[in-house]
């Protein structure tokens, strides 16, 4: 009789306690219920940015700090689940992103044909650098807010040690076989535009001609010879920079040398505590191709927020904006040739002359993308 | 006004009212949440494929020149490779599921729950945190490569199409093997010991039971079918690596591209939910006309095959070696990479153990954010999207096991497998493409980028497996109990509690568990519908795998995996503590012990 008391109490207890704690985790996961979304403020109109930046963040911490009219809040993302939203919203008529920051100029060439971004978004009182001014649109449709370069040759110099590496983007097709490495432009940002460039160059269509459909076929069918060459001789294609830097990293090493983006290779050369690749290091050839990183406004905003959304765009292309976004991100994305007259780049940074920066038409070779990737993806990389 | 006219005319006028009385508002109320759910998010985006202009996605308000691309080249060919890949990971999983399930089940293997927790553990691991276990487990300066083992050649073959096939039957082997089980448990010795006195051998008498648990196999193989052929994971992770292309690779290829081809992607949709169409028809074929219910108040316990000592150690051994393969191997290739911090477990120097990956999941680098806010929002979401998955789940599971198969069971299974097959990614971008739309924003709620949405979208992608999990034991309850309670005057709902209830309790608390560890680590709906500044774990995890930090990912993964055993642990312990001891003995319908 007792024992049976002791267990119904017991129960009893235990019942208790467990809704107890129900109660407090359902209590506590109400809010998630709530529809009001990340823009929906009630004391100050807010923009929602788009950014696939690592300093995105801080840049924005610094910027909302001394503008207290209005918000900007950050849905960080990769460049391609965000430019994704951006068109599934566009297609569906309530576009709710404000602004789109991110590397690469194609994808903004392709926002502004479509009639997504607001034209003139960079402000008169940009001062852009001999670097920044060649990747300025003639329509000033987005801003370039800092430059890498990709197509730069990231190696380990221990593993390549006794290697005679090539001082030419040519002669990659005949370095030692199976060593060298790039990304996968189906699944990498900057890599597409590595490619274009490569064409481009081969073509010998530079960024302020208007070139015809023949010249552009011409250099792409040059392009992919090259390519061709390159898959003979052993090129190993991984996905993005993280497994190709891993691949080169690793013990042992699979891959002793890639072209990829510059401020990746310098991000983990130079990381911080301790360099994550000591022995690594970067090679200009005959040509990079500059990789510029864009802001855009969207075209459907209200006047008012248009207005604030372009104040956000001339921080960035101010100084003060070019130096919050190298210290937001220092050992990362903070790793780029600053746009902006005045601004010095991060001291690991050679000049950007070095680079040999080739640039490219975004309007020509943006809307070939999906063309070139895909014969990339069937060619070279299956 | 002679009787009869009276008669005539009251009754016209009540037919109405008695008609509308015997209209199935339940059942009106079920679609009316899928419709929402998932019916019209899906339909508008694959409307995409014929209709770009609708969607401002092309010139043609009408068009068969997206189809007609989708078949061909790179991305037709991606349709028959998930065909193919599709089938065989359905022929894998439920072999090998069959056998371990009778193994598990129905003889004296040493530590029967182990195994039972080993699936469990193998079913809330996704695809892409297996693929990148064995990624650190099998590329060369791995883990393998660490024990001495040159790994190149099972290297160069895990991207391809083995390894897609490996990973996804991995994946499928649980769903097969709890289907199988529960038909295997709810299915009593008696059959074969009936068997067996008629003088059949033991194959003879394994011919003469399968056919008892035809429905859980042919469940399971649909199952595994459609799992396999809308995997995100393996597309994401292997997909684009392998000389093998595959449906949701390419469909994840056309989503992302520069600009995005929606409507190619829609056809690609079409064909991956239209593709479970036959599975489901072999199904009801083979079974048209036939009763499986087993389970009833009745059914008597399983009577165990005994092994002899050595060959009950073997057997273990053996279960033990192909689960360690399966299961340990990835997770021990992700453990052992979370506790360096180096590109590659070996390095020059040797290998390098520190937890300093697990120190910068919660202090991390400028440009990544911390662990822990999103880990709790992911458990915030697991909360709700369980708890609505099971309702509606239960709901269209006692639908399907109806004992009057009529044109609408017939639907709503097709509609659930069809279901399964939906990529996350679809709906995802479904939702923006109907949720978004301006008139709904305008004018009736602005959902996008809220949790709600997000919460919709992932009890939108769990109740269609749910749902066909809970089908089977669901459907071997006999009708008789409830039936037995409501003769003598209990209420509906204490029919249920007192009958349904105990019997499906365990089955409902495990469906209950999967949903919320499944929402923790979902990847492809989080990431198009999560809202800004509230990141789920997974995307935050993604985020840190993509980069050359990949220890510190792989260090978030393994603290994810043991959060989710924890809330399993915990869960457990409650169901426990607060059910009557009567429940969990007889609870245990569709349960995995």
């Amino acid at each position: 009789m007792k024992l049976t008391t002791m267990k119904t109490k017991r129960a009893t207890k235990a019942r208790l306690l467990t809704a107890v704690l129900g109660s407090t985790v359902a209590v506590s996961s109400l809010s998630m219920m709530s529809v009001g979304a990340a823009t929906s403020h009630a004391s100050v109109p807010t923009i929602l940015l788009y950014n696939a930046q690592g300093y995105g963040d801080k840049v924005v911490a610094a910027f909302n700090a001394t503008n207290p009219g209005f918000k900007i809040v950050v849905d960080d993302d990769s460049t391609g689940p965000l430019f994704t939203k951006i068109q599934a919203e566009m297609a569906a008529g309530s576009p709710k992103w404000g602004l789109f920051w991110a590397d690469g100029a194609t994808e903004f060439a392709a926002l502004d044909k479509l009639g997504y971004l607001v034209k003139n978004v960079i402000p008169s009182t940009g001062n852009y650098n001999a670097a920044g001014l060649p990747n300025v649109p003639t329509d000033k449709s987005f801003a370039p807010t800092g430059l890498t370069v990709t197509g730069a040759l990231c190696y380990d110099s221990v593993a390549t040690k006794g290697v005679m590496l090539p001082s030419t983007m040519a002669g990659l097709t005949s370095a030692p076989k199976g060593l060298l490495g790039m990304n996968n432009p189906s699944q990498s940002g900057p890599t597409y535009p590595l490619i274009a460039g490569v064409m481009a160059h081969l073509g010998g269509i530079t960024s302020t001609m208007t070139p015809t459909t023949a010249q552009v076929n011409a250099a792409i069918k040059k392009g992919e010879a090259f390519y061709l060459a390159l898959k003979k001789n052993g090129l190993q294609v991984h996905n993005t920079n993280g497994p190709t830097l891993g691949a080169m990293e690793s013990n042992p090493a699979t891959l002793d040398m890639a072209t990829i983006q510059s401020s990746a290779c310098y991000g983990d050369i130079h990381a911080q505590p301790k360099p994550l690749w000591a022995t690594g290091k970067v090679k200009y050839l005959d040509y990079s191709v500059a990789l510029p990183s864009n802001i855009g406004v969207d075209a459907k905003l209200s006047p008012a927020l248009r207005a604030d959304a372009e104040k956000f765009v001339a921080y960035v292309t101010s100084a003060k904006g070019q130096l919050a976004m190298q210290h937001g991100d220092p050992y990362g994305d903070g790793l780029f040739w600053p746009v902006i007259k005045g601004v010095n780049p991060e001291k690991f940074l050679p000049s950007y002359s070095v680079t040999h920066a080739y640039a490219i038409n975004p309007y020509v070779w943006g809307p070939l993308e999906n063309q070139i990737n895909t014969w990339f993806t069937n060619n070279i990389v299956n | 006004m002679t009787v009869d006219t009276f008669l005539s005319e009251t009754s016209s006028t009540r037919q109405p009212l008695a008609r509308l009385r015997r209209v199935r508002w339940s059942g009106l109320v079920v679609w009316l949440v899928l419709l929402f759910l998932i019916i019209i998010p899906v339909v508008t985006f694959v409307l995409v494929a014929i209709s770009p202009r609708l969607f401002r996605q092309g010139t043609s308000y009408f068009t068969f020149s997206n189809i007609t691309a989708a078949f061909q080249g790179y991305t037709g060919q991606g349709i028959l490779d998930s065909l193919l890949v599709a089938t065989l990971v359905g022929v894998f999983s439920v072999t090998f599921a069959t056998i371990i399930a009778w193994i598990v089940q129905r003889t004296n293997i040493y530590g029967r729950r182990l195994w039972s927790g080993a699936m469990w553990l193998l079913l809330l691991v996704p695809t892409w945190m297996t693929t990148l276990g064995w990624i650190d487990v099998i590329s060369p300066g791995e883990l393998m490569s660490a024990l001495g083992v040159h790994t190149l050649f099972f290297f160069h073959m895990f991207f391809g199409a083995s390894g897609i096939v490996f990973v996804l039957s991995t994946a499928a082997l649980p769903f097969s093997y709890f289907v199988i089980s529960v038909g295997m448990r709810g299915l009593g010795s008696e059959f074969e010991d009936a068997a067996r006195v008629h003088g059949a051998g033991r194959l003879l008498t394994v011919r003469t039971v399968l056919p008892i648990i035809a429905p859980a196999l042919l469940s399971a193989f649909a199952i595994s079918f459609a799992e396999a052929m809308s995997d995100f994971g393996v597309a994401f992770t292997l997909g684009s690596s392998s000389h093998f292309p595959i449906a949701t690779y390419t469909l994840f290829n056309a989503i992302y591209a520069f600009p995005a081809n929606f409507p190619v992607a829609a056809v690609i949709a079409a064909v991956l939910i239209l593709s479970t169409v036959p599975p489901v028809f072999l199904q009801a074929r083979v079974m048209r006309g036939r009763s499986y219910a087993v389970l009833s108040g009745r059914t008597k316990a399983v009577k165990r095959y005994q092994f002899s000592p050595v060959a009950r150690v073997g057997v273990t051994l053996a279960l033990g070696l192909f689960m360690f393969f399966v299961l340990g191997l990835p997770l021990l290739g992700a453990v052992t990479s979370s506790f360096t911090n180096t590109a590659s477990f070996i390095t020059t120097s040797g290998i390098h153990w520190t937890l300093q990956s697990y120190k910068d999941v919660f202090q991390p680098l400028p440009s990544f954010t911390t662990l822990g806010p999103p880990l709790w929002t992911s458990n915030q979401l697991g909360i709700w999207v369980a708890t609505g998955t099971l309702v509606l789940a239960y709901v269209l599971a006692r639908r399907m096991a109806s004992r009057t198969p009529g044109v609408g069971q017939r639907i709503t299974d097709v509609f659930l497998l069809g279901s399964i097959a939906i990529p996350g990614i679809v709906l995802g971008v479904g939702y923006i493409f109907f949720y978004d739309q301006r008139f709904i924003t305008s004018h009736i709620v602005d959902l996008y980028e809220t949790m709600p949405l997000l919460i919709m979208g992932l009890i939108a992608s769990s109740v269609p497996s749910q749902a066909r999990l809970l089908t089977g034991p669901v459907g071997q309850i006999q009708s008789s109990l409830s039936e037995a309670a409501r003769v003598h005057g209990a209420s509906k709902w204490r029919a249920f509690r007192s009958t349904s209830l105990p019997l499906l309790s365990r089955a409902l608390v495990w469906a209950w568990l999967l949903t919320f560890t499944k929402t923790i680590s979902e990847l492809a709906i989080a990431q198009i519908l999560y809202q800004p500044g509230k990141e789920p774990a997974s995307v935050v995890i993604e985020t840190y795998l993509g980069t050359i930090f990949a220890a510190i990912g792989s260090a978030a993964t393994v603290i994810t995996l043991v959060e989710m055993v924890g809330v399993i642990a915990v869960v457990l312990l409650i169901f426990r503590l607060v059910t009557p001891k009567g429940w969990r003995r007889i609870g245990e319908a569709g349960a995995p012990s």
